[in-house]
């Protein structure tokens, strides 16, 4: 891991004070410089390739920023960088669009300051990904379908009928129990019951195709 | 035999799988080391105002619309499945075709007539 020099140090201290003092400027600081609103939007891109757009990524970090914006008094610099906070907000804001679409993710407010479970979005985050490591057949590395278990997930949903593996993969990038009935019809150019009927089916080939490997799912 | 597992823990299995660990980062120090590793390029003047009328409010957030999924390829694979069927009736053709294959069958000419048109638009504009 790259070791922070103390300019960076001071350059991120910089940011975070001038966002906390309300000086509008360094919204274009937070756009322009590396390490911040680009590689947010880099690894976003790579992160939901296939099921964003270039153009949805450049909205969701404008929608970020924004929330930041709007509820930096909020921000306790105890608890993680600016952009890590900025990170965990618009990936959030990623999983929502992909799950419900712009209309209704629009509709949703950002919780900066604890909830009543006493969660901010990094322990969220740090939560769902400690829960996705704990569970019983993640006990081998999964990382990019290296392992065995990940070679025959990659394997069976390259079985699939596009539509069939394009519904599982979405599902898998919104989290939870995946994208809606409605934005997963309106996204495959079906009606809602096709969309229900065709998930119903991709997740039954899975699970056969994972049984036949030696995987009961 | 162990329990089925549940749909939710089918899409996070997946998850993991299609997720490289790299880009799945649990802690700040995880967000601040792959976010230092990306770096990511200069964005365009463009798209720094463009984002800048948005972070301010200017022009509203989420008017883009999400990636359509298959849903184009999926249109042509319905006209595929009308064409098999006016194959099959153009195979025999001492039976009537019947009026709503008759009109798919225009509804198809016309569309086809119209994206060839668009395309050739496109070609000439680029």
């Amino acid at each position: 891991m790259a070791k922070m020099t103390t300019t960076d140090a001071e350059a991120h201290e910089d940011i975070a004070l001038r966002l906390l003092c309300g000086d509008e400027l360094v919204l274009e600081d937070i756009l322009r410089r590396p390490g911040y609103a680009p590689a947010i939007q880099k690894a976003l891109c790579k992160k939901y390739e296939g099921y964003l757009t270039e153009e949805d990524v450049e909205e969701i970090v404008a929608d970020a920023i924004k929330k930041l914006w709007d509820y930096r008094e909020s921000y306790d610099e105890s608890k993680g960088s600016l952009r890590s906070l900025l990170y965990s907000i618009a990936d959030n804001c990623a999983k929502d669009v992909q799950k419900q679409g712009w209309y209704k993710a629009r509709q949703k407010e950002i919780v900066i300051e604890p909830n009543e479970d006493g969660d901010d979005p990094l322990e969220q985050l740090a939560q769902y990904d400690r829960y996705l490591s704990q569970r019983s057949c993640d006990d081998v590395d999964l990382d990019g379908g290296s392992s065995k278990l990940g070679s025959a997930v990659h394997k069976v949903l390259n079985t699939l009928r596009p539509e069939f593996k394009y519904i599982l993969e979405a599902d898998a990038h919104a989290g939870d129990d995946g994208i809606s009935q409605a934005e997963l019809a309106r996204r495959l150019g079906v009606p809602v019951g096709t969309a229900k009927v065709w998930r119903s089916r991709a997740r039954d080939e899975f699970r056969k195709g994972m049984k036949a490997l030696g995987y009961d799912l | 035999m162990p329990a089925r597992h549940s749909d939710k823990e089918l899409n996070e299995l997946i998850y993991r799988v299609i997720v490289p660990k790299g880009l799945r980062p649990t802690t700040p120090e995880d967000i601040d080391a792959m976010l230092d590793a990306i770096g990511g390029s200069a964005p365009s003047e463009e798209s720094v105002q463009r984002m800048l009328r948005k972070i301010r409010g200017e022009v509203p957030i989420g008017t883009g619309s999400v990636a359509e999924g298959l849903g184009d390829r999926l249109a042509v694979a319905d006209d595929a499945n009308i064409s098999e069927e006016a194959l099959a009736l153009y195979r025999n053709r001492n039976d009537d075709i019947p009026p709503e294959i008759k009109e798919k069958l225009k509804d198809m000419e016309e569309r086809a007539m119209e994206e060839g048109e668009e395309a050739d638009q496109g070609d000439t504009d680029a």
